[in-house]
């Protein structure tokens, strides 16, 4: 469709301002996507999930980018995960279906929240403080370098282990849940 | 299996360098052969992403119960808004149309944007010369009846949630029953017209309540995707108009909020024929239709 029906009217007040807000995240979250499915339209599928649960949960929501962001990587992750218990299953035995993961699920949502929580707090003092200089100061990893006055390749390496404990803790409940 | 620490950390690695590299950079053709080489090499990049937008300062530093209550103190306004947008698309309404009316003894009358209507409280008659009327009797203020002219017909409640539909010529009963009378033929016996029943007055033809008014009643809209611009243009062929919340835009990858306006039950049939949809119940928001 070309241009918009005359019937059609556009958005005006907070509406379109969610609208605007989504519109500029948007083309960044689905090539996100698409580098982590490897898959344009499961991208395009995952995207519009993370929208649709914006919507769902819109009151809830601060910051939009930042929801959006952690809501369709997350769904990504997810996806991955069950093509990979398909793939895995599918030699042994004949096609099963595994139930999807919800991963908006309240319950679920805090559990992984409460363990990525403990992971940073039960990290060594540095690696820590790198990491939250990083992700919630926004600092450079040459302006975290010359604050701690350490060397670069110092505050990379602490950041990729921290980001990998994150990871490995984020996958707490990872096994039942896809057999559940 | 899951990934191993060794993998995570590569993950890690080129996902940190990746994010520090301009957005109008070429993508990182080192990284996607990395990712193209191993499904769990993929699968340790996304939980490592999901790890990193998992962790911002918000979600980590602020507990989640009284971000309601901040969101509502930084931008009351906006809520307001939104609240009252969401109440007009509920209905069915445009945003400036007729607010819900207690007529009396907890009689709510709800017009449509396109409505005509007056009423008399001396004889409890709502006169309705153009448009809807969606009107829920309180039985608990023991039954006080109501009227609704719309014409030479006259629908009697009792006690009871319905709707008259003038634009679509039909009545329907969501709650309770209505008597449904012809001023033209005041010799001939009321129609009643149950609990779930809707009736065609073109062709005084009892049937079930369709789509569209259990979504009038239930305050459905709709979201679609602007793939469905087939589908839109169907529903306008039959007559019926579409009322959108965001532009259509021919590249958009965006979905687009669409507010059905008397879409018959033909169009809605039609749209679910032709798509695949994914449709999810999102209660008081109403249906979202996905491809």
């Amino acid at each position: 469709m070309s241009s918009a029906p005359a019937s059609l009217r556009s958005a005006s007040g907070p509406r379109a301002a969610l609208e605007r807000e989504i519109q500029t995240a948007y083309p960044a979250l689905l090539a996100l996507l698409r580098r982590l499915t490897g898959r344009a339209e499961i991208a395009q599928e995952l995207c519009q999930d993370a929208v649709v649960r914006l919507i769902e949960n819109e009151d809830r929501v601060t910051d939009v980018r930042a929801w959006l962001f952690r809501t369709a990587t997350h769904l990504a992750w997810d996806w991955l995960r069950r093509q990979r218990v398909r793939s895995e299953h599918a030699a042994a035995h004949p096609p099963i279906e595994v139930r999807s993961t919800d991963a908006s699920g309240e319950a679920s949502a805090m559990q992984q929240l409460a363990a990525l929580k403990a992971a940073l707090q039960s990290m060594p003092e540095q690696p820590r403080r790198v990491f939250e200089l990083s992700r919630f100061s926004h600092l450079s990893q040459q302006e975290i370098a010359a604050r701690l006055g350490i060397r670069r390749k110092t505050v990379e390496n602490h950041l990729t282990r921290a980001l990998a404990l994150l990871a490995r803790a984020l996958d707490t409940d990872h096994e039942t849940k896809n057999f559940n | 299996m899951k990934p191993t620490t060794e993998l995570l950390e590569e993950a890690a690695r080129r996902y940190l360098r990746e994010s520090t590299v301009s957005p109008d950079a070429p993508p990182d053709a080192t990284l996607d052969a990395w990712l193209d080489a191993a499904p769990e090499h993929r699968l340790a990049y996304a939980q490592v992403c999901a790890a990193w937008f998992a962790s911002d300062a918000e979600i980590m530093a602020v507990p989640s119960a009284p971000r309601r209550s901040e969101r509502s103190a930084r931008m009351p306004l906006w809520a307001l808004g939104f609240a009252m947008l969401m109440v007009a698309m509920v209905w069915g309404m445009r945003p400036q149309a007729q607010a819900p009316q207690v007529l009396a003894d907890g009689v709510v009358a709800k017009l449509s944007s396109n409505a005509q209507a007056d009423f008399n409280a001396a004889n409890r008659r709502l006169l309705l010369t153009r448009g809807r009327a969606w009107i829920d009797v309180n039985a608990a203020d023991g039954g006080a009846a109501i009227e609704v002219e719309w014409g030479a017909w006259r629908v009697r409640d009792i006690g009871t949630r319905f709707v008259v539909d003038g634009d679509r010529q039909r009545i329907a009963v969501y709650a309770g029953a209505v008597e449904l009378s012809d001023s033209r033929d005041p010799g001939k016996s009321p129609i009643r017209i149950g609990a779930g029943e809707a009736i065609d007055l073109n062709r005084l033809q009892l049937g079930p309540v369709d789509a569209l008014e259990q979504g009038l009643d239930r305050g459905q809209w709709i979201l679609v995707n602007q793939s469905l611009g087939a589908a839109i243009a169907e529903i306008e062929r039959e007559g019926a108009r579409v009322w959108l919340l965001g532009d259509i835009q021919p590249d958009s990858k965006l979905p687009n909020l669409i507010l059905p306006d008397r879409i018959p039950a033909t169009a809605l049939r039609a749209i679910c024929a032709q798509m695949v949809l994914h449709c999810r119940d999102l209660g008081p928001l109403g249906f979202v239709m996905r491809r």
